[in-house]
């Protein structure tokens, strides 16, 4: 009896041992899941005011989850107007424009850690926008729709340990060795310029002329900074929208950090359009919209391309796949339904689309 | 809905039954009497079985805020509160905020830039009379009106009195309120003038659910000011010719808290300042009557955003005129011809010009009775400078049973909108080429007395069945520039039904009980939407598809006790449907008890309300806080007297 009892005990203990084994590793798949290699993470911004932004998860083979952030915290919405999200190492940053926070998340689960809230910044630099991984325990985040700050984050403590003041509206940044690239775009104002900040030092050491609200910034095969410059637009004859300065796109040599090349997109007096830019084909092809065109760029072209690549499609997002060399062309419609990723090979051909969240407008890709 | 909720409305229904089964004798109503209805066009045409009217009872215990809680508790309307104290816009049946039209005395006063509503801004005392007029139609109410229409009135009751009330007001979050009120007249004049200060701090905990574990945050920001009075005077020039001037002003100041989820706090606000003036005149002859309405309109409001550098003040003017001659012919056949007038100017910065605009409109009706069937026809034609608006047509078939025990309708209404300014002039987007929303709805109405042969007992079941079909829906959407810009793209339809129980019991003459219980339901698609076929046969969003509102009052010689029940389903926010974004359903309990006492002409009330009970933590609209239980204090002093 005794025996059978004990016989009985083990086979409990074994079975017991069985299943949370079993669990386990069901756990540690979903884990690896958010940031395994090929994948990629699309941000959703959700409709202002609405708490309704999201991020979905595309794997390998293009199968989309939606509402990630959602599902793995017990249906917490993440917040108002995703702008961007970036891996650092096992955690990601998610920039909530106006939630005014940056929420920290275990980059493989999405399970929530941390809210990191400026507490000292003034109303005019509570607004963060894109986070860089300076290290696995340090990042940047821009800040500000006016006055602009650069936020350092000790991704340890997720604190906020200073704020580094650059030009206004910073948006966009990027690294090249121990030198980070800020686009300032003028947030709701108007400004031109790229500082550039120190990573040892945190201090800005040089501010470089590049052409009015740059936004979006890349980093080519060379080690070179592509910045696109929006332009300011007119809207005074609207319903005719007119460009008041150039649309550009430049390039920023790091050795020296002056501009070396300069190509206009829009023109001065001329219709006024959203452009995108995203680089791909391993810094090799710069790809660039402008309206509902598509381009490609090869980083060593002396002119732009007058064929485009891709067309008949207004996007409001763009991002080029470091794995497949595709292009991700991200749509939304409205902000009150879903948007769409239309994939395409990159000669240009469509190849599926995907249904994501609201309003998305960027993908980034784990390496 | 879930079982919870199922099983109170279910036990709610079994108990109104019982009480259906049980007779009394004599009946005293809990409510007022009716004021005299005035014939002007929108009453005369707008008359159904189904139509809402809000006693003064209820103003008195549910109004120390808003005409938006009376709606709210008491009506179908769906009321979508931006933030307790903050504005409200109402929607009926599905609709949206800038497709129900609201009348105070007859002058539209939906906002000219957005077309809906702000009911905050509507004093309570504005009106003594709150009718829904579900079968709204647009040949005699002009442009809106897919939902319904809710007519705001002031019926006069020319009787030589003086009747003075002060009221003071407390409520949570030190939301204080001062009305003072004044009637006087006698069977040729009557004169009444009514104020009130409100000052409100507003600044509620709520749990924050879209911070991580929901912390209890303080609604900050959130601070209201306002000050409103109504003027009203009335003379019976001779026994057939009537004069009404009217006007209220309304000065609110109100700052906006930040949403939900939001770690920053908010510098924004909002002044608002409205004043509305009509003047009426009507003259009865032997077999025709006369009528005629000028009413101004102004309304000025500055939203103040400083952390983004936003200052935008607009000014609206309004010149709303109307005439009518109605002629009674013989074998009851009643015809009616009218015309309307608006100027309308606007001054708003984005439109970066003064805007103007004339309007005009034609009206024709003719009513005919035969023994106790009803029907009416109208036809409307807009003229508008370069737009074409087909002609409108309404008509209406009511039958009533001689004991009126049995009352049925079915009726067809065109309905049109005008876009708003801000569809057709905001600079950047603004399109001058959209076209009106187009459409039209068809209603069958029935309504059952079974118990008439005593008045201790009164028992209404009522039931509308509706259907309407909305075309040109003007939607804001991203056009090549990667800006928004509104363009006709939707077509949606909206059906349901409308059920009213209601019962009144009377014990004695001093003692009495109402119940009631309204059910509704609406089914509200998009059918076709231009930009996305995928939102094909998905719900409209923040559009509940089962609501019930339910009160409870018993009335005593020395107290009255009251009890308040509503439910809201589940809405979408979005109109793709996404479950993870819907906001789910609620319902919300108040209760109330008053004690009263008399001592010569004096009234004295003390009346102590508790809202939201069982301390429900809900969602109006997406993101926006609003209270836990909270209570309400009056004190009220009523003088009354005859006057020699």
């Amino acid at each position: 009896m005794k025996n059978t009892f004990k016989k009985i005990m083990f086979l409990l203990f074994v079975c017991a041992s069985i299943i949370s084994c079993k669990k386990e590793d069901n756990q540690n798949n979903t884990i690896g899941t958010y940031a395994e290699s090929g994948s990629a993470i699309v941000v959703n911004e959700g409709n202002y005011g609405s708490n309704n932004g999201s991020v979905s998860f595309v794997d390998r083979n293009g199968l989309v989850t939606n509402y990630i952030y959602e599902n793995a915290n017990s249906g917490i919405n993440l917040g108002d107007v995703i702008q961007s999200y970036t891996r650092v190492g096992n955690k990601g940053i998610i920039c909530v424009n106006n939630s005014f926070k940056i929420e920290i998340v275990d980059a493989r689960t999405f399970k929530h850690l941390a809210t990191i809230v400026d507490t000292t910044a003034t109303q005019n630099t509570s607004y963060v926008r894109y986070a860089l991984g300076i290290d696995d325990n340090k990042a940047y985040v821009t800040n500000g729709n006016f006055a602009g700050e650069v936020e350092v984050i000790n991704l340890s403590t997720n604190t906020i340990t200073k704020s580094i003041n650059v030009g206004k509206g910073p948006e966009q940044l990027v690294m090249v060795d121990n030198n980070v690239y800020v686009c300032n775009s003028g947030g709701f104002d108007v400004d031109s310029t790229v500082s550039i900040i120190n990573t040892t030092t945190d201090v800005v050491t040089s501010t470089i002329n590049v052409g009015d609200i740059p936004q979006k910034i890349v980093r080519d095969a060379q080690n070179n900074v592509w910045v696109l410059c929006a332009g300011q637009s007119d809207y005074s004859n609207y319903p005719i929208i007119n460009k008041l300065s150039p649309s550009k796109l430049v390039r920023i040599n790091t050795t020296t950090n002056t501009v070396d090349r300069s190509f206009t997109l829009i023109n001065a007096g001329a219709p006024s359009y959203v452009v995108q830019l995203a680089i791909g084909n391993n810094g090799r092809t710069l790809y660039y919209s402008v309206s509902d065109r598509i381009y490609a760029l090869d980083i060593t072209s002396g002119s732009l391309p007058i064929t485009a690549l891709i067309s008949g499609r207004n996007f409001y997002g763009l991002a080029a796949s470091p794995f497949s060399n595709q292009i991700w062309a991200l749509q939304a419609p409205n902000f009150t339904s879903s948007g769409y990723v239309f994939r395409y090979a990159s000669s240009g051909s469509l190849i599926d689309s995907l249904k994501v969240g609201i309003g998305p407008n960027g993908a980034v890709f784990n390496q | 809905m879930n079982s919870k909720s199922f099983s109170l409305i279910t036990l709610f229904v079994l108990f109104q039954i019982e009480f259906a089964n049980t007779t009394f004798a004599d009946s005293i109503p809990v409510s007022i009497p009716e004021v005299m209805i005035q014939s002007s066009r929108e009453n005369f045409y707008s008359t159904s079985n189904f139509n809402y009217k809000i006693d003064s009872f209820q103003t008195h215990y549910y109004g120390q805020n808003s005409i938006a809680d009376i709606l709210q508790n008491f009506t179908p309307t769906q009321i979508n509160s931006y933030g307790f104290g903050g504005a409200s816009t109402l929607r009926l049946r599905g609709t949206a905020d800038d497709q129900t039209s609201v009348f105070w005395n007859g002058l539209k006063i939906n906002s000219l830039t957005l077309g809906s509503t702000d009911i905050s801004l509507i004093p309570i005392n504005a009106a003594n009379s709150i009718q829904i007029v579900t079968n709204a139609s647009s040949a005699v109410l002009g442009s809106g009106n897919f939902g319904g229409a809710i007519l705001l009135n002031n019926n006069p009751i020319f009787q030589k009195a003086i009747d003075v009330s002060i009221r003071q007001d407390f409520s949570s979050f030190k939301n204080f309120r001062t009305n003072f009120s004044l009637k006087v007249g006698n069977e040729k004049v009557q004169f009444s003038t009514s104020s009130f200060y409100q000052t409100a701090k507003n600044n509620f905990p709520f749990f924050d659910k879209y911070k991580f574990n929901s912390p209890t945050v303080l609604n900050e920001n959130n601070e209201t000011n306002q000050w409103a009075t109504i003027n009203e005077l009335n003379l019976k020039l001779n026994k057939n010719q009537q004069l009404d001037f009217g006007n209220y002003t309304l000065q609110k100041q109100h700052n906006i808290p930040a949403n939900m989820g939001s770690y920053q706090v908010s510098k924004k606000f909002q002044n608002d300042f409205t004043t509305k003036v009509f003047i009426k005149y009507q003259k009865i002859l032997k077999h025709s009557q006369f009528y005629f309405r000028s009413g101004y309109v102004y309304d000025y409001m500055l939203y103040n955003d400083s952390v983004n550098k936003i200052n935008a003040p607009y000014f609206i003017h309004q010149s709303q005129n109307s005439a009518n001659y109605r002629h009674f012919f013989k074998y009851q056949i009643v015809l009616d011809v009218g015309i309307d007038y608006n100027a309308e100017i606007a001054k708003v910065e984005e439109y970066k010009s003064n805007i103007l605009r004339h309007r005009a409109a034609a009206f024709f009706g003719v009513k005919y009775s035969i023994k106790n069937i009803v029907l009416n026809a109208t036809m409307r034609q807009e003229i508008l400078k370069a737009k074409y608006i087909r002609p409108q047509f309404g008509i209406n078939i009511s039958y009533t049973d001689r004991k009126d025990i049995f009352s049925t309708s079915i009726s067809y209404a065109d309905k049109f909108r005008l876009p708003d300014f801000n569809d057709l002039y905001w600079q950047p987007g603004g399109n001058k080429n959209l076209k009106p929303e187009s459409g039209l709805t068809v209603e069958y109405n029935f309504a059952v007395k079974p118990i008439k042969k005593t008045a201790k007992y009164q028992f209404t079941f009522s039931n509308s069945i509706y259907f309407s079909i909305i075309k040109n829906n003007i939607v804001w959407t991203p056009i090549v520039s990667g800006l928004y810009s509104p363009q006709n793209i939707k077509k949606t339809r909206h059906y349901g039904i409308e059920s009213k129980l209601e019962n009144i019991i009377s014990f004695n003459k001093t003692n009495a009980l109402k119940i009631s219980v309204n059910y509704n339901y609406n089914n509200s698609t998009i059918i076709n939407d231009e930009s996305n076929i995928e939102l094909n046969g998905n719900f409209i969003r923040y559009k509940p598809q089962h609501t019930i509102k339910s009160y409870l009052i018993f009335e005593d010689k020395y107290f009255n006790l009251g009890f308040n029940y509503l439910f809201v389903g589940q809405r979408f926010t979005d109109d793709e449907n996404i479950k993870v974004f819907q906001l789910k359903p609620y319902s919300l309990v108040d209760l109330f008890i008053a004690y009263k006492g008399n001592f010569k002409n004096i009234h004295a009330e003390f009346a102590f309300k508790l809202n939201n009970l069982f301390n429900t933590q809900y969602e109006s609209l997406r993101s926006y806080a609003q209270p836990l239980r909270n209570y309400n204090l009056s004190l009220i002093l009523n003088y009354k007297s005859k006057l020699k």
